[in-house]
């Protein structure tokens, strides 16, 4: 990706085994961060907007914005916690 | 131990079919996360940072072979093959998926297993000393009266949408309280009137937390056959009453702050004079009922002269050393209270593998009269051991890797899951314990009982609030920092650790831990325990260690 | 709409507002400020008369007028706030309470059994409660630990009986 500096995604719990997943465009989740889509801050809160609008069931639970950076070609969110989730426990 | 009747057994299975329907429910959209989520709260299952957690009930952490094998399937069969074992008795597994809970708790209820209400708004586990039915100092064995308020407390239709959790512990030895039971919402001490009659001193109002408080006394006494109607009393004030608006001030400690104990007194007592104690009211039939599934065990006393366990303390070091850290006496001559360490110096503290799990049960089978507890510092306890098994029992931990010989001593941590695996949690707690364990091990002997507790966010289910070293970890604009406390017990000296300064960087944490710790062993007298020193001289030396200046090189602490 | 012995029906009450004028045939329900403001003048009334409780007001002050109300309505607000669930049996156990005893407010499937279980034995609901069948919550158990106020055996009395 050529981008590099702070990004926004959308990141939520798939809801039938609680996998963390992150938005990677309309219809898809994946739980691989690297799929994640990078958004600009509206669009962020637009595509937020339009998934908690979505009938019941939606396959993710409570998704949510988190900021991250892209650093040497890779996606690292900016809070451990995030970090946890998407790469695993550090232990 | 409690076996289940052709009642329990039904209610379990119409309780797990009505889960499976809510699950159904929920994955078909019939129900929102909001709906759904006090439901599945109240079968134990969280939602957490990789999977779903589910917490599965240890009721006063009394376990059976076949149940604990049972929870080594689990960790096979539905996670990644190990499970951790919490400071509320519970068993957690970290790597739950919502559409096998169904059938997992199809699996549990085949032995008498459940996850009713280990979360949620409602009664959680009622503790007890893990050492009942085997310690000589406690009056009775408290657990008849456990599994009647756990039986009582189950999906109670009044007070299934309390303000907030609430805890229950009982014990039957306040002199050697096992239990904790200051620390808990209510906590009753089985004792004897002058006429030598059996009934409760009950307290209110103890828990940890953001708020951490001692219990207070309600009554003195309250005869035994009124223990449901009288808790229904507490329950029904704090039910009305309890604040609703504010997540931290929720439990009914707060409640008796506001109020007061004798203001509390007043109304609970006024409560319980207009309930109809006749309809709760427990008959010595009923007690004697629960308590013949907690008859001891046919232990024949054994002479305390044995040449061949002698023999064997004297020609194995580690053994000895073992025996004399893990083991404790029985109220039965020649047997022992053994317990079983979940401390490996530089794992995760409450962790065991299915592996360890089923060599587990074999042992309470061979050994223990087949039975398992559990405690609050998150290990194991066999409790009911011939002397002259020591040596074979020992013989197989080593290879399992639950030999280590720590219990009590500083390596022995306690710790909850922290922010490796829990969405509530600001920092990590296990790298903390691990690094703290492999770095103290080689001294713990020298010195000696130290109770390091580390929880990873407020809600200190680490429980270091009352450690005599706890550390809570917090989030200082996305660093992970670390405050420590001194001076808390959990024990019949409960107390509730005082600040000692500014948190501690990750980095640091070792090093402070160290700093204290040669502060204890520069000062203490003979036979001084850490809290003895502590109260003795007070935090100034310590507070002045933890925060000398330090060479320039080093990172200051945060202020 | 309502479910009341065991179906789906119309609600004959009115919540009436407190600024709305008593209809002397109509059956309403007041709220507790309007009761206790207007007290004399509504037990003159001949219709029957319904009462809307607050979760926050204790029930013992009631007193023995509970026995003028054809129907008590307590609110959940929020399901998770459990206040009604104290009240509810307080009127049933303490106070003797007869009539009829709503549920209203955020009154889902999940909560119906324990609100029977206290009393309760009218429930407000939506369209979603037909479509969803919601009466088949009533019979996911009937193994209970406790004494209820719908005089369901409970089990720590059941195993004497048996043994």
């Amino acid at each position: 990706m050529a981008q590099s500096g702070p990004v926004r995604l959308v990141t939520g719990n798939r809801l039938r085994d609680g996998v963390p997943v992150y938005y990677a465009g309309p219809g898809r989740w994946s739980p691989a961060i690297a799929d994640a889509r990078l958004l600009a801050e509206e669009a962020a809160a637009a595509a937020l907007a339009a998934l908690e609008a979505e009938t019941l069931p939606r396959p993710v639970v409570a998704p949510y914005l988190i900021d991250a950076e892209i650093a040497s070609d890779r996606i690292r969110p900016a809070s451990l916690r995030e970090r946890i989730r998407a790469f695993g426990p550090t232990v | 131990m409690y076996r289940y009747d052709a009642f329990d057994q039904r209610f379990l299975e119409e309780r797990v079919a009505q889960y499976r329907d809510q699950v159904r429910r929920r994955l078909a959209g019939q129900l929102s996360e909001e709906e759904f989520k006090p439901l599945r709260l109240m079968n134990g299952l969280y939602l957490q940072l990789h999977a779903y957690m589910l917490r599965i009930a240890i009721p006063y952490g009394t376990l059976a072979p076949e149940q604990m094998r049972m929870l080594a399937h689990v960790a096979r069969r539905y996670d990644k093959g190990w499970g951790h074992f919490t400071t509320r008795t519970n068993c957690q597994f970290n790597w739950i998926k919502l559409e096998e809970t169904p059938d997992i708790l199809a699996d549990l209820a085949t032995v008498q297993l459940h996850a009713i209400q280990t979360s949620g708004n409602s009664f959680r586990n009622t503790t007890a000393d893990p050492w009942a039915g085997a310690a000589a100092d406690e009056i009775e064995d408290p657990r008849p009266y456990c599994e009647i308020i756990r039986q009582w407390s189950t999906l109670h239709p009044e007070f299934s949408f309390l303000p907030r959790k609430f805890k229950i512990a009982v014990s039957a030895a306040k002199e050697a309280d096992r239990a904790a039971v200051k620390v808990h919402d209510i906590g009753l001490y089985l004792r004897r009137d002058e006429a030598g009659d059996v009934g409760f001193e009950v307290l209110v109002g103890g828990g940890l937390g953001r708020t951490p408080i001692l219990a207070e006394t309600v009554r003195d006494f309250l005869p035994k056959r009124h223990l449901l109607s009288y808790l229904e009393a507490i329950l029904r004030v704090y039910n009305q009453h309890g604040r609703r608006d504010n997540l931290y001030k929720s439990r009914i400690k707060i409640l008796v702050q506001h109020l007061g104990v004798a203001r509390m007194r007043e109304a609970v007592e006024a409560e319980w004079a207009a309930i109809d104690k006749a309809a709760l009211a427990l008959t010595d039939d009923t007690i004697a009922d629960f308590a013949r599934h907690f008859a001891p065990p046919d232990l024949a006393p054994v002479p305390e002269a044995d040449a061949a366990f002698a023999a064997a303390l004297a020609s194995d070091k580690q053994f000895a050393r073992w025996v004399e850290h893990n083991t404790a006496r029985h109220k039965v001559p020649g047997h022992a209270i053994v317990t079983l360490s979940l401390k490996p110096y530089g794992r995760p503290p409450g962790d065991c593998t299915a592996e360890q799990m089923d060599l587990v049960a074999d042992l309470a089978e061979d050994y223990s009269q087949c039975e398992i507890r559990l405690t609050h510092e998150q290990n194991i306890v066999l409790p009911h051991v011939c002397r002259s098994d020591l040596w074979a029992l020992w013989c197989r931990l080593g290879p399992a890797g639950l030999a280590t010989a720590n219990i009590g001593l500083v390596t022995d941590i306690i710790a909850c899951p922290g922010l490796d695996y829990c969405s509530l949690a600001s920092a990590r707690s296990i790298p903390i314990a691990e690094r703290l364990s492999r770095h103290l091990a080689a001294r713990e002997d020298d010195i000696g009982e130290l109770k390091i507790k580390i929880s990873g966010c407020i809600n200190a289910c680490g429980h270091h609030h009352v450690g005599h070293i706890g550390i809570l970890g917090v989030d200082k604009n996305g660093e992970e920092f670390y405050q420590i406390t001194l001076g808390g017990s959990a024990d019949q000296d409960a107390a509730l650790g005082s600040i000692i300064g500014p948190a501690v960087p990750s980095a640091e944490v070792t090093n402070a831990i160290d700093r204290l710790i040669e502060v204890y062993l520069s000062q203490r007298v003979a036979g001084e325990r850490f809290n003895d020193t502590y109260r003795r001289i007070g935090a100034a030396p310590f507070k002045a260690a933890l925060y000398a200046p330090r060479p320039a090189r080093e990172p200051a602490y945060a202020a | 709409m309502l479910l009341e012995a065991g179906a789906f029906c119309a609600d004959r009450w009115r919540h009436l507002g407190d600024d709305e004028a008593v209809p002397e045939d109509e059956t309403v329900t007041v709220s507790y400020a309007r009761w206790t403001r207007e007290r004399a003048a509504l037990t003159r009334r001949n219709a029957p008369l319904g009462l809307r409780l607050p979760n926050d007001v204790a029930p013992l002050v009631l007193g023995e007028d509970v026995h003028r109300f054809a129907v008590i309505v307590l609110d959940f607000p929020r399901f998770t706030d459990g206040r009604a669930y104290s009240q509810a049996r307080l009127l049933r156990g303490r106070l003797g309470y007869r009539g009829s005893l709503r549920a209203a407010g955020n009154v889902l499937r999940d909560q119906l059994l324990f609100m029977r279980r206290c009393g309760f034995d009218s429930f407000e609901v939506g369209e979603r409660a037909v479509a969803e069948n919601w009466l088949a919550a009533f019979d996911e158990l009937d193994v209970f630990f406790q004494p209820g106020e719908d005089r369901m055996p409970w089990v720590l009395r059941q195993r004497r009986a048996v043994a």
